[in-house]
C-alpha cells in the first residue's frame, strides 16, 4: 500500500549508526517524527526453510548462524531442545559452563548495544571506551571457546571443551577488570548532562502498547514488566540472578538496565566459576523423534525454538521466534511515534536494541 | 513507475507471511473471519507493514489475551483485527461493536461489513 | 613520476575510508568490523576511516550472500562510489554463501556476480587483524600510482 504523506524521510539501508541495513521511513512535519515504518528485507536468507529436510546436526551450525552477536544462545537453545526431546542429561558442571559462556555473550551484546546507542547521540569518547571493553569480555569467550564468534561451545549432552583452571582463574580476572572499568562508565553516562538531554523522556513506550505487541527482553525490563526467561531456571537462582525492573519506559532506562544487567551477569559469571566441580563434562545419548518448545533468555529476550525431528534425524519442522521482532515491532510502531526531532528516530531505534539478522532470518 | 525511495514490498511481504509462525497465524485469522487463507494474506499484505507482519505471532498470542474475556470481540474478532493487526481502526471497531451489543443485525452480518471495509 | 603523483600516493595511503554493507550477513562479519574500531585493534592508526558513506569511501566491504533486496541496489551503490575505489568481500558468504546456499534460500550468491571484487576474506568470520589486513593490502595495490595506471590503459585501449 503506498501512502501519500507530507514529507516522507528515508534513513538507511546504509546508514553511520546501524550495525545493519534498514530502512526507517518517517513521515515527517517540520522537524517533529509523527510516523515510522521499518523496511526489511536486507537480510533475508530463508533459514527455517532451508533447515526443514535437513539432519539434525547441521541444523546446530544454521542455528548460530541466525544471528552472529547472539550466536551463543541460539546454540544453546536448539541444543537443550533436542535435548529435551531424546531425553539426554547434563552434568552440573556443563550446565554452569554453558551459563558462564551465555552471561559473557549477554555481557559483550550489551556493551555492544550501549556502544552503539552512545555513538548514535554522538558520545564517542563513551562509545570506544565500551568497545574496548567489549574485547575484554571476547577475549574470555575466545579463552573458553576457542574462537571469537560462531564457537559451536555447547554440543548436545553437555559442552565441546573443559575449562582449565588456569582459564578459569583468567575469566576470573576479567569480570573484575569489568566490574571496575563499567562503573567508571555508568558514573559518566547516569550524570552527563548532555546524555540525559539525549535520552530522559525520549521514546516513551506507554504500557498499553507494549502489551499488545508482546514486547520481551531489556525493553519489557525497563517498562516494569517482568519478562525473564532465566527465571524458570533453578540453577540461575542458586548463582544469585533477580529480577531487575525499571519504570521510567525511555531511552535512559533502557540503557541504563542494561548497565544494571552487565553487573549482575559479572556475579553470575563469579558464582559460577566458584560453584564449578570437577566431573564429566560430556553425556552420550541417542536422538528420538518429537516435537518441543523450548525458550530461553537471550541477550534481548525470550528465544523460542519450536522444532520437530522424525525418526530418521532429520528436521521436519522448526520455527524460531526471535526477541528482536517483537522489540522492533514496538520501537518501530509506539516509541518513535511523536518525536521531537529526526535526530531522536536513530536514537531510539538504537535503544531497542534491534538486530535485523535476528527478525527476517 | 519508477519510484526513486519506494519500492514494490509485495514479494518481500509475501515472503514473511511464508514463514512458519506467520502462515499459522494467517491460517487462524483466515479461519476467524471464514474467509479464505489466501484472501486473508491479500488482506494482511495490503493493510500491514513489514513490521507487523514478521511479529505477527505475539500479537495474535496477545490479541487472544484480550478475547478471552470479551465475548462479543471475540465473536466478532475486533481484538485481532485491532491491536493484533492494525487492519480495522478503533473507531469503526467500537462503532461495530455498539451494533452487536444493541442487536441491530446478526454477528454474521456484522462480520461481512467488516469484511467489506477491509478488503 | 610528478611530485603531484608522489603526493597523492602519500596521502592515498594514509586516508582510506571504509564503507560496510550487509547484504544479507548474520552480523558475525559485521561484528568483526566493528571491533577493527575498538581501541585494542585501532583500525585508524593505520589512516582507515570507517564513515558508511559510500559517497566518500574508496573500499566497500561486503558481507553477506546477496539477498533479494540489494540485487538492484548494490551495483546501484557501487555506482555511486567516487574513483578510485575497490570491494573487499569480508567472510564465505559473498564468495560462496556459505551454510545459507542450501535449497529454500533467499539469497543468491557469489558477490562478484553483481560488482567486481577486488579482495576477498574467508572465514566465518574472519578475525578483526584479518580484515585490516586485507584492506592495507587491496589498497596498496590499488590507490598507488592510480593515475599512471589509468593513463596507459586509456593509451592502450586508443592503440
Amino acid at each position: 500500500m503506498k501512502k501519500v504523506v507530507d514529507v516522507s524521510l528515508p534513513i538507511g539501508p546504509i546508514h553511520p549508526c546501524f550495525k545493519e541495513p534498514c530502512r526507517i521511513k518517517c513521515e515527517t512535519s517540520g522537524e517533529r517524527v509523527l510516523t515510522t515504518e521499518v523496511e526489511l528485507g536486507y537480510v533475508k536468507k530463508g533459514i527455517e526453510k532451508i533447515m526443514i529436510g535437513r539432519p539434525w546436526q547441521e541444523t546446530i551450525f544454521l542455528a548460530e548462524r541466525v544471528c552472529g552477536i547472539c550466536s551463543v544462545v541460539h546454540n544453546t537453545v536448539i541444543v537443550e531442545a533436542l535435548e529435551e526431546i531424546s531425553g539426554i542429561t547434563v552434568s552440573r558442571r556443563a550446565k554452569i559452563l554453558r551459563i558462564i559462556l551465555n552471561e559473557l555473550d549477554r555481557i559483550q551484546s550489551h556493551l555492544l548495544a550501549n556502544y552503539s546507542y552512545c555513538y548514535t547521540i554522538e558520545h564517542e569518547t563513551l562509545a570506544m571506551y565500551l568497545l574496548n571493553l567489549r574485547e575484554t569480555a571476547m577475549d574470555s569467550i575466545e579463552m573458553m571457546t576457542g574462537t571469537r564468534v560462531m564457537s559451536a561451545y555447547i554440543v548436545p549432552g553437555g559442552v565441546r571443551e573443559d575449562l582449565s583452571d588456569e582459564n578459569a582463574a583468567k575469566i576470573l580476572e576479567a569480570t573484575y577488570t569489568l566490574e571496575t572499568e563499567l562503573k567508571r562508565y555508568v558514573k559518566m553516562f547516569e550524570t552527563g548532562p548532555m546524555i540525559a538531554l539525549r535520552s530522559k523522556g525520549i521514546g516513551v513506550l506507554s504500557a498499553e502498547d507494549a502489551l499488545a505487541s508482546g514486547v520481551v527482553g531489556p525493553t519489557a525490563r525497563a517498562n516494569g514488566l517482568p519478562r525473564d526467561a532465566r527465571e524458570a531456571d533453578p540453577l540461575y537462582h542458586e548463582l544469585g540472578w533477580h529480577m531487575i525492573l525499571r519504570t521510567e519506559s525511555d531511552n535512559f532506562a533502557r540503557i541504563m538496565l542494561r548497565f544494571q544487567e552487565l553487573f549482575q551477569s559479572v556475579n553470575i559469571i563469579r558464582n559460577g566459576l566458584a560453584a564449578l566441580e570437577p566431573g564429566k563434562i560430556r553425556n552420550g545419548g541417542e536422538m528420538k523423534a518429537g516435537r518441543v518448545k523450548h525458550t530461553v533468555e537471550a541477550p534481548r529476550g525470550d528465544l523460542t525454538y519450536d522444532i520437530e525431528i522424525d525418526s530418521a534425524g532429520q528436521v521436519v519442522f522448526v520455527s524460531i521466534q526471535t526477541p528482536s521482532i517483537p522489540n522492533i515491532e514496538v520501537a518501530s510502531h509506539a516509541m518513535m511515534k511523536n518525536l521531537a526531532s529526526v535526530a531522536d528516530v536513530t536514537s531510539t531505534f538504537i535503544s531497542a536494541d534491534p538486530c535485523i539478522a535476528c527478525a527476517e532470518r | 513507475m519508477n519510484f526513486i525511495y519506494e519500492k514494490n514490498l509485495e514479494p518481500m511481504k509475501l515472503n514473511t507471511l511464508n514463514g512458519v509462525r506467520q502462515n499459522e497465524v494467517a491460517s487462524l485469522l483466515a479461519k476467524r473471519l471464514g474467509i479464505s487463507r489466501q484472501m486473508m494474506r491479500k488482506i494482511l499484505i495490503a493493510k500491514c507493514d513489514q513490521m507487523t507482519l514478521e511479529n505477527l505471532g505475539p500479537r495474535y498470542d496477545a490479541a487472544e489475551l484480550i478475547a478471552a474475556d470479551d465475548e462479543i470481540g471475540a465473536a466478532l474478532s475486533l481484538p485481532h483485527l485491532t491491536t493484533a493487526t492494525g487492519i480495522l481502526s478503533n473507531e469503526s471497531a467500537a462503532h461495530y461493536r455498539e451494533m452487536a451489543e444493541e442487536k441491530h443485525a446478526f454477528i454474521s452480518d456484522i462480520i461481512k461489513a467488516i469484511l467489506e471495509e477491509i478488503s | 613520476m610528478t611530485v603531484l603523483q608522489k603526493l597523492k600516493n602519500a596521502v592515498r595511503k594514509r586516508s582510506i575510508h571504509v564503507c560496510y554493507v550487509n547484504t544479507g550477513s548474520c552480523n558475525g562479519c559485521d561484528i568483526e568490523i566493528l571491533a577493527c574500531l575498538a581501541p585494542k585493534y585501532d583500525i585508524e592508526q593505520y589512516g582507515i576511516y570507517v564513515h558508511n558513506n559510500p559517497r566518500e569511501a574508496d573500499v566497500i566491504l561486503v558481507t553477506g550472500g546477496m539477498s533479494t533486496q540489494w540485487l538492484d541496489k548494490l551495483p546501484d551503490l557501487w555506482d555511486r562510489v567516487p574513483e578510485p575505489k575497490a570491494v573487499v568481500t569480508i567472510g564465505n558468504c559473498p564468495i560462496s554463501g556459505c551454510v545459507f546456499n542450501r535449497p529454500g534460500k533467499l539469497i543468491d550468491p557469489p558477490v562478484s556476480k553483481y560488482i567486481p571484487v577486488t579482495a576477498a576474506v574467508p572465514g566465518c568470520p574472519p578475525r578483526p587483524s584479518e580484515i585490516i589486513s586485507a584492506i592495507l593490502g587491496a589498497a596498496d595495490i590499488l590507490f598507488k600510482d592510480y593515475e599512471i595506471h589509468q593513463k596507459e590503459k586509456k593509451g592502450g585501449s586508443h592503440k
